[in-house]
């Protein structure tokens, strides 16, 4: 973002000159996914991640390069960045999820959100952006709303004030969560082969469970090199931060 | 009685025999014991393996029987004969002897063969060989001469089989019928009579029933025949061999008994008065040399029909309403190869849809072979209203008999076709056409992610969310909107609910709105008019702003009301002498010139605008 705001600060010339740079670098980048040179490829990814660009469509053909080089917890970790900025793409839905299908753990979950998922449908439909200007848009409205009915009152304004009023609350609660998830959970996702959970954050501690390339866990606190992590079927450890990636 | 009590009935003598007895059940069981628990283990003794004929020297119509002795292994595999091309090798069961000499215990297994010859000549009978635990045990070779047979090889034997074929030529494809007779003398008692080889390589072959059995005499000596027929299709052209067809049977022959033991129902040899004696009868093989149909002479229609047949024809309905259907049937019925029946193409028709439905086949067996019907059934959908006709359907089969293809053909079928309710019917029977496509699940071949993005917007720099400033003012602003609109509307609810602000409010503006209707009355010379509206619309302003009654205010009332709200004293002189000098006019009739009273409306005007300021 630094690099980004510096931009703006540079003169034209030299703004256009970075730009181009970048161009060039996706290309490339594009060319070597394409020739199968997917190390390559995600090496150009990552460096225009570097520069300040971010974008789903980089953290989208990253997660990509990292699939086919067979690192699926980086490729989840890239996949989950991008649905951050293209929540409804239908491509990155379907490589996330044929990504999971490939990690080793089986991991039941003890709370079953589907349902309220299901209800909630716009929660996953829309970005945290996306809410924040319906949220805008419903809270003119809604104020909008309560000013006409201020100066002229009938049912329709009533009935207009009240809807309003419905959709603000949903869209207000939907971006405290959204806003909640984003900023204060952290996640993380193991990206070594095999990695050992541990019952303290010390080596000696004894070793509770195994977790393999690609699993997402919450990571509930850090103590040194170490986060405590939650798996969604509820069981806790101590991972070292080198075998994992903080999404 | 009790046991006990019994046995002191018997002399020590007898005692003596009943232990003797009883040890000598211990001792046989025992034996048995070991017999059968030492089964599977190898005799510590001499492992050997002889191989022996019952002759040596045979005709080729005659058959030799191979005995292989394995001793010293109880459960010996069946030993393996290493090529041996001129005889035909059938294995005919094992037995098993035990023998305790000098209280050695010794084994032996008889694999049985029978060998028939193939060719005649002399040749060598190879060792068999049989493996035990690592080791090789090759048994003696054998010579064995086979001889040509001699004359009639059936004349002076008491029982043979033969087999024969109705046609030595064929074509392929055309039925021929394989007969196989078991000839045996009517007083010679047989059993267990079982026919072994019916291998037919190179045919499609049908049994035509159990066979029967007849009296047949052969120079002038009566035999008892089983015949057994089957039928047979050449699946191949060129030269075919049947293989000899084998028997194997017991004879039992009847040693002279006298008296008491002369009866039938002791010829069986459980009573040991009879001699039973294992034959094994062949048949000698049969060439067959199947002939091709020429390919340039095969019409294109040709049914793949071989034999004799014949064709009827007939229709359901031959008036129908348009959409209906009739049937079609096509009654295919001779003797040959029905099954192979290629259905006759309708392709060709016009004006009418075909729809097939599965052919029927009526297939019977007599001693002649295979004979019956096929039937064939064509719903026909007629494509137009009014007169149809369905051609007649043509197709070729050929007759082995005459060497030539022959044609069968229909009748030729006109069909009424009556106009109706027919386009939704054609409609419903096209989609049960559709409806009995059998749908294939869609096989997942591979799976792989799906490729990258290419967009130019990858590099736009987008925010995961609306700066938090910006979403602040955005959520605020609309509710200070508010705040501001509702304090309009209290405004405005206090100034329509007390009459003195909104007396105050609306002076100036009730002043102004006659100040213009007052400049057309200052053109108007010698009017008082002027003058009074001018002073009556001066004291109103003064009235509403004090909240009292206008025309009844005093010059000092104003002067105080004016002072209170901190109005200029030169103002306050200044609104005195203007009231001082309307007044004068009004009263004394004092006139302005045009220009002095538009002078003083505009000196009015805006003196009230001044003192309106300093009071707000």
């Amino acid at each position: 973002m630094l690099f980004v705001a510096n931009v703006f600060f540079l003169s034209p010339l030299h703004a256009k000159e970075i730009q181009d740079n970048l161009m060039d670098l996706f290309l490339k980048a594009n060319k070597n996914y394409k020739k199968g040179a997917f190390y390559d490829s995600a090496k150009l990814y990552e460096e225009i991640l570097h520069s300040g660009i971010k974008n789903g469509i980089i953290y989208y053909n990253l997660g990509n390069c990292y699939f086919k080089i067979e690192k699926l917890g980086k490729a989840i970790r890239a996949y989950r960045n991008a649905q951050l900025y293209l929540p409804r793409d239908e491509d990155l839905e379907a490589n996330i999820n044929y990504a999971r299908q490939l990690t080793k753990d089986k991991i039941e979950g003890k709370n079953d959100f589907s349902i309220i998922k299901s209800l909630c449908f716009w929660y996953t439909l829309l970005s945290l952006k996306e809410v924040m200007l319906v949220f805008i848009f419903f809270n003119f409205l809604l104020w909008g709303m309560l000013i006409i009915k201020m100066f002229k009152e009938n049912e329709l304004i009533n009935w207009l004030s009240y809807s309003c009023l419905i959709f603000f609350l949903i869209f207000g609660i939907t971006l405290g969560v959204k806003w909640y998830v984003l900023n204060k959970m952290s996640y993380g996702i193991v990206t070594e082969e095999e990695i050992l959970i541990r019952a303290g954050n010390s080596e000696n501690s004894t070793v509770l469970f195994k977790l393999h390339d690609g699993t997402e866990f919450i990571i509930e606190g850090k103590e040194g090199d170490w986060y405590k992590i939650k798996i969604p079927d509820g069981k806790r450890g101590w991972v070292k931060k080198d075998f994992c990636e903080v999404i | 009685m009790s046991a006990k009590n019994s046995a002191e009935f018997f002399t020590d003598n007898e005692k003596l025999k009943m232990e003797s007895v009883k040890y000598k059940k211990y001792i046989i069981l025992f034996v048995m014991c070991y017999l059968f628990l030492s089964k599977g283990m190898a005799d510590a003794g001499r492992i050997s393996i002889k191989a022996h004929v019952d002759r040596s020297e045979i005709n080729l119509s005659d058959n030799l029987n191979l005995k292989i002795t394995v001793e010293g292994i109880r459960n010996s595999s069946r030993p393996s004969l290493p090529g041996i091309p001129f005889f035909d090798l059938h294995y005919k069961g094992t037995s098993s002897q035990y023998k305790i000499i000098n209280g050695n215990f010794s084994s032996e297994i008889i694999f049985n063969y029978v060998l028939i010859p193939k060719k005649t000549g002399e040749f060598y009978l190879p060792p068999a060989e049989i493996e035990y635990h690592g080791t090789v045990y090759k048994s003696n070779s054998l010579r064995i001469k086979v001889l040509p047979s001699t004359g009639d090889v059936h004349a002076d034997r008491d029982f043979f089989v033969t087999a024969k074929v109705n046609k030595s030529c064929p074509y392929k494809g055309e039925q021929i019928i394989y007969t196989f007779r078991f000839y045996r003398k009517r007083n010679l008692s047989i059993s267990g009579a079982q026919l072994e080889n019916t291998d037919f390589n190179g045919f499609r072959a049908h049994s035509l029933g159990k066979g029967r059995e007849y009296i047949s005499r052969i120079n002038g000596r009566e035999f008892l025949v089983t015949e057994v027929k089957w039928a047979l299709f050449p699946t191949e052209s060129g030269e075919i061999e049947i293989p000899p067809a084998i028997l194997s049977c017991q004879v039992i022959y009847r040693r002279r008994s006298q008296g008491f033991f002369n009866d039938p129902f002791f010829d069986d040899s459980f009573f040991g008065l009879n001699k039973t004696v294992n034959k094994t009868l062949r048949t000698d093989s049969i060439k067959i040399q199947v002939k091709p149909l020429t390919y340039s002479s095969i019409p294109p229609d040709f049914s793949n029909l071989i034999g004799d047949f014949k064709l009827k024809s007939s229709i359901g309905k031959d008036e129908i309403n348009f959409g209906d259907s009739t049937t079609l049937t096509l009654e295919i019925t001779g003797r040959g190869n029905l099954k192979d029946l290629i259905e006759p193409d309708f392709s060709s028709v016009q004006e009418i849809k075909v729809y097939s439905d599965k052919p029927e086949f009526i297939v019977k067996k007599d001693n002649e072979g295979i004979y019956g019907k096929v039937i064939l059934k064509k719903a026909i959908v007629p494509l137009k209203q009014g007169n149809c006709k369905i051609p007649p359907i043509q197709f070729s089969y050929f007759d082995p008999a005459a060497g030539i293809f022959k044609k069968l053909r229909s009748k030729n079928f006109s069909l009424n076709i009556r106009p109706g309710e027919q386009k939704e019917e054609l409609v419903l029977l096209k989609q049960k056409e559709h409806s009995v496509i059998n749908k294939e699940e869609i096989e997942i071949i591979g799976r792989d992610i799906l490729p990258i993005h290419t967009s130019s917007k990858s590099l736009i720099d987008e925010d995961i969310s609306i700066s938090y400033k910006i979403f602040s003012i955005m959520t605020i602003a609309p509710f200070f909107v508010f705040l501001f609109c509702s304090g309009m509307k209290l405004r405005k609810t206090r100034l329509e609910s007390d009459p003195g602000v909104r007396r105050k409010k609306v002076a100036l503006k009730e002043f102004n709105v006659h100040i213009k209707s007052l400049k057309k009355e200052a053109k108007n010379d010698g009017s008082k008019l002027f003058y009074q509206e001018l002073l009556k619309n001066l004291k109103n302003y003064l009235g509403h702003k004090m909240n009292l009654f206008g025309s009844a205010l005093t010059p000092n009332e104003i002067e105080r009301y004016l002072l209170e709200n901190s109005v200029k004293t030169s103002l306050i002189n200044e609104i005195k002498s203007i009231l001082e000098e309307i007044e004068r006019c009004y009263y004394a009739s004092f006139d302005h010139s045009r220009t002095e009273k538009e002078e003083l409306l505009d000196k009015t005007r805006k003196l009230i605008i001044a003192i309106d300021r300093s009071i707000t």
